[in-house]
């Protein structure tokens, strides 16, 4: 069947849904069920297609999965066999007819319920739906994925068809004025994807017309040789009509264009009819393939990845952030433990802000599930930032589940000479079309001569080829050794690096830091370090992108080096930086940096010498929180802290709490509203993280007066006020086990019990989830929960609150913190 | 009728206030850049269309489609009118992410890009509305009336949004539990008549904050 593809040029069909309306159906009413009640109707439509000249009909199964036919009293299977049949059924036919063997695909639509975060449908369940639908249609001669707006519901689309049938599989997603989807998927995003999973043929069906979908395939045809599928509407539709404003004619003539940009399989969409189809037929019949073949651009193969919204290509130097890992990071370690996701995804958004490109993503640490924290993480993090990832476990399972879910084409870090190593990373890299990093080290550890890791760079190179890995996907890290321990490595990697990236034409990765293990003013080291790596072709640093030296020798390389043309991304990050010279007591003169767009950003404006007692700091740090200063709270809270002596309970009992309550006070009062309570209370969040981070050094006791589970509950996704109380309980010292949204009435009683906590607060917006608030509570008590239960949201009332057998009733975030104090103490 | 990728020029500032309370110096400044950041971000879409109508006892009849609109108070909202315009708008899942991202790094911005959200939703449903009056020149419209307000069940947003085949259009849904995501979305009904109409009252019932709004908690409305 893949055959097909071999062809010059392939013809879809026209619009179902046009033709089927035009026939009578009402809007409102599932369409595939007249795979059923009107099949002789179906089958017209079909053949009159194929008159028009259609290679392939699409099969009335578009809606027809298990969500969308949840109530309609049929199931999937029925449907989609029912419709394969028809379909089936008219193509013998015409065979019999003409002679001509019509094909028949397998047409699934997104499934009506968007994927988290989002939506509700987790990977898993799309996967499912589109599991089912693909087994039922096992008969068709292909699968089309069309009208996608998601590039994560297409990839479990696609692993569901490549995992449970051998059937080829063509996508088309739709694309809006801007050529991105709804949910901002770019068309470069999708063909780096779909390229890399493995589709037959790929592009963009409904939404505009031919002329504006033009310039889809030239974008799509940077990132992939495979066949190009154009199917747009007969133009835009009249708003009181619904009529579309193209004639068959000017259709055909502008599909031309498609395809002397490169399109090789065309149909049409909303509002074409077997008269558009015929004029594109014979339109496509006068073309030559091999002479527009002969004027096509030649496709460069680049290196790139990508997340659904942003593209990153390796065509210049590109950092990869390192920060989320675990290695030697107290705090990274303790959030992993806690389950802490928030702590993560501000490491996420420090690094990006700072400068990052991608982001490596390492949650491996004994003792916890490193497979389902890093599901979880990687969920997270493509939540809500659009860098690509680079997947980071020593463990092909968990590589794997996170390439599975990963909406892009993410890098994993990694894969090394080692031949178990090659054999069972590579065959993962290739099946969810990743880029890889490959260490040169084997089972005789890292060579010491540039010239032997060449050499397994070479063999890692050759190994992911004859997985069918291309090369522009295998990057290579040439190991830094530490300087003071091996001073003659040092050259060696940059050789190896330099020999790689010029001999064997492959993108280089490289871990900058350890370079300068073990020696004084390390930053020094690495920085320099950088530079010559980055002049000797190094493509990808791993760095800390907070450390502004470091950030600060990329940008001054790609300035000199001329991949930053004009100056312009050094100007844009240094343009209010003044460097002034001061002298420090052993003599020597040190440059410092100010108005650098580091994670310092808000700098604090106390000024030291004005601070003369601690009563006088305690005064200036209650207007810091009063007026919501956060650098500067935080920055007098370090200073009381330097004193080994000060004792942090009178910051937090004599400073911060009050400070709290009065701003609390106000609001209540209505002299100040929730921004400014939440940037008061952020101040002493920042005051309190100073605190916890000296007890880590100090191993003293922890601050927390006790510990509260909170949740939004199960069928609600509002969650911002949930977490607006937990802003607040954090930062008058409790612990706060966040549940998250959604949540299970089983999953908070669990949790209550597991963790002991006194109090649950639930919250919900919505009054039809109301409902799921009373049988939280419920089961909290037939299972003898040992604690009291508040509740709050829009919806609620104090009444209703009773009613439902809650033990209090918060109006607002301040009078959970109310709560607290009586239950938890203060 | 469909628009995708609109901008927004600037926030109704008198709006966002109701919502944010009058800033100090300091959230001002805060909200000037998050209007800025998010006006850049969120790019919302709207779709519309427009349908005959016969009001039985039972309900509003869509013609040419499967659905009837169910209550005593549509059926009173739309008394005297010939057509309906079913609308439906959201600011897409960009929004939901920028306050999910500022949930994480900055509480106060999260709060303000919500209230920002919450303002431009009803932009731009004033936008659409503009769009269908033009449509249906020298013709009376009611006020929006949405999916779920008085005995207008929820339960018939999905079928409503399958008739302006919203998921195409915008990227609208709605999930089991009948919540609209993305989570910034509207969805309802404007009454079109040829002749004028008995003038309705904009009150709480058609604001979109009206399960949030801190007036109408404390028995209060805006306007008081």
């Amino acid at each position: 069947m893949k055959k097909i593809f071999d062809r010059d040029y392939i013809i879809l069909d026209g619009a179902m849904g046009t033709e089927i309306q035009k026939r009578g159906l009402k809007l409102g009413g599932i369409p595939e069920l007249l795979n059923i009640t009107s099949k002789e109707m179906i089958e017209q439509i079909h053949l009159s297609y194929m008159e028009s000249g259609s290679d392939i009909v699409y099969a009335n199964t578009f809606g027809a999965n298990g969500y969308k036919l949840k109530n309609s009293g049929y199931s999937v299977k029925e449907i989609i066999e029912a419709g394969i049949d028809i379909a089936k059924s008219a193509t013998d036919k015409f065979f019999a007819k003409t002679g001509k063997k019509v094909y028949v695909a397998l047409d699934l639509g997104p499934i009506g319920q968007l994927l988290e975060p989002t939506g509700i449908l987790s990977f898993d369940e799309a996967y499912e739906y589109y599991k089912e639908a693909i087994l039922a249609g096992k008969h068709a001669d292909l699968v089309i994925l069309e009208t996608q707006t998601d590039l994560l519901e297409v990839k479990s689309a696609v692993l569901a068809a490549k995992e449970n049938s051998d059937l080829p599989i063509m996508v088309t997603m739709t694309f809006e004025e801007n050529l991105r989807t709804f949910t901002g998927c770019s068309v470069e995003a999708m063909a780096l994807t779909l390229n890399g999973l493995g589709v037959d043929a790929m592009g963009v069906n409904c939404s505009l017309g031919p002329k504006e979908l033009l310039p889809v395939v030239n974008k799509i045809r940077k990132y992939t040789s495979i066949p190009v599928i154009a199917k747009p509407n007969a133009g835009l539709p009249d708003p009181l009509t619904n009529t579309y404003n193209v004639s068959p004619e000017d259709f055909a003539n502008d599909m031309e264009l498609m395809a002397r940009a490169g399109v090789k399989v065309f149909g049409g969409c909303c509002g074409t009819t077997p008269e558009f189809i015929k004029a594109l037929t014979d339109k496509i019949n006068t073309l030559s393939f091999e002479e527009i073949k002969k004027d096509l651009p030649e496709i460069n193969r680049v290196s790139a990845v990508c997340s659904p919204t942003r593209v990153v290509s390796i065509d210049e130097p590109r950092i990869i952030g390192e920060r989320i890992n675990p290695t030697g990071k107290k705090k990274f370690k303790e959030a992993l433990l806690n389950n802490d996701i928030d702590y993560i995804l501000n490491q996420a958004t420090e690094q990006i802000e700072a400068g990052a490109d991608i982001l490596d993503v390492n949650v491996g640490l004994p003792g916890i599930d490193e497979k389902n924290m890093m599901i979880t993480a990687v969920k997270a993090i493509q939540g809500i930032v659009d860098v690509p990832l680079q997947i980071d476990s020593t463990i092909p399972e968990v590589l794997e589940a996170a390439l599975r879910i990963y909406a892009g084409k993410p890098i994993v870090n990694s894969v090394n000479g080692e031949e178990k190593s090659l054999d069972t990373v590579l065959p993962i890299v290739k099946k969810y079309g990743a880029a890889v990093v490959g260490l040169t080290l084997d089972e005789n550890g890292i060579p010491k001569t540039s010239e032997e890791r060449f050499n397994i760079a070479k063999k890692i190179l050759d190994k992911a080829i004859s997985y069918g890995i291309p090369k522009e996907d295998v990057y290579i890290d040439c190991l830094t050794l530490t300087a003071s321990a091996e001073q003659e490595g040092v050259m060696e990697t940059l050789k190896a690096l330099n020999k790689v990236k010029n001999e064997l034409g492959l993108k280089t990765v490289l871990g900058v830091s350890n370079i300068s293990f073990g020696l004084p003013n390390r930053e020094l080291v690495n920085q320099a370090f950088l530079t010559m790596a980055l002049n000797n072709g190094l493509d990808l640093p791993i760095i800390n992108p907070n450390i502004t030296a470091m950030t600060g020798a990329f940008r001054a390389f790609k300035l000199l080096a001329g991949f930053d043309k004009n100056s312009m991304e050094f100007i844009d990050n240094y343009s209010e930086v003044t460097v002034k010279t001061v002298s420090v007591p052993n003599g020597a003169n040190v440059n410092i940096s100010e108005g650098n767009s580091s994670i310092t950003a808000d700098k604090g404006n106390v000024n030291n010498d004005n601070i003369s007692d601690s009563n006088e700091m305690h005064n200036k740090l209650s207007i810091a929180i009063e007026k919501g200063l956060k650098s500067e709270g935080v920055n007098i809270a370090k200073e009381l802290l330097k004193n080994d002596d000060y004792d942090q309970m009178i910051l937090i009992n004599n400073v911060l709490i009050p400070a709290l309550d009065k701003t609390g006070a106000m609001f209540e009062k209505g002299k100040i509203f929730l921004p400014q309570l939440i940037l008061s209370a952020s101040v002493a969040q920042g005051c309190f993280e100073v605190i916890k981070d000296k007890m880590n050094k100090t191993g003293g006791q922890s601050v927390s007066k006790g510990k509260i589970i909170l949740a939004t509950v199960k069928g609600d996704i509002h969650d911002i006020g949930k977490n607006i109380v937990k802003v607040l309980l954090e930062n008058y010292g409790y612990t706060v086990i966040d549940l998250g949204k959604d949540v299970e009435y089983q999953a908070v009683v669990d949790a209550a019990i597991e963790h002991n906590a006194k109090l649950v607060g639930l919250s919900a917006l919505m009054t039809t989830t109301l409902v799921s608030m009373e049988e939280t509570i419920k089961l909290l008590r037939e299972n003898n929960v040992d604690c009291k239960v508040v509740v709050g949201g829009a919806v609620l009332t104090e009444d209703y609150a009773k009613k439902i057998g809650a033990d209090f009733y918060a109006k607002d975030a301040k009078e959970s913190v109310d709560v607290a104090k009586i239950v938890l103490g203060e | 009728m469909k628009k995708t990728n609109i901008t927004l020029q600037k926030i109704n500032r008198d709006e966002l206030y109701r919502y944010t309370g009058t800033p100090d110096d300091l959230v001002r400044g805060i909200i000037d850049k998050s209007e800025e950041e998010f006006i850049n971000v969120v790019k919302p879409s709207y779709v519309w269309k427009i349908f005959d109508i016969k009001i039985y006892d039972n309900g509003v009849d869509l013609i040419g489609t499967s659905v009837t609109l169910k209550g005593e108070s549509i059926k009173k909202h739309l008394k005297g009118c010939e057509k309906i315009a079913v609308l439906a708008a959201t600011l897409t899942g960009e929004a939901d992410r920028i306050i999910r991202k500022y949930q994480i790094s900055d509480m106060a911005k999260a709060v303000i890009m919500d209230s920002i959200a919450s303002v431009s939703i009803e932009q731009i449903c004033n936008m659409a509305e503009e769009d269908i009056k033009e449509a249906v020149k020298n013709s009376y419209l009611t006020y929006r009336y949405g999916v779920g307000y008085g005995d207008f069940p929820l339960e018939q947003e999905k079928e409503i949004l399958n008739i302006i085949d919203a998921m195409k259009n915008i990227g609208l849904c709605s999930t089991t539990d009948n919540i609209l995501t993305p989570l910034k979305s509207v969805v309802c009904v404007i009454g079109i008549s040829r002749n004028v109409l008995e003038k309705g009252q904009k009150g709480c019932v058609t604001c979109n904050m009206n399960k949030s709004c801190k007036y109408r908690m404390q028995g209060l409305n805006c306007g008081q």
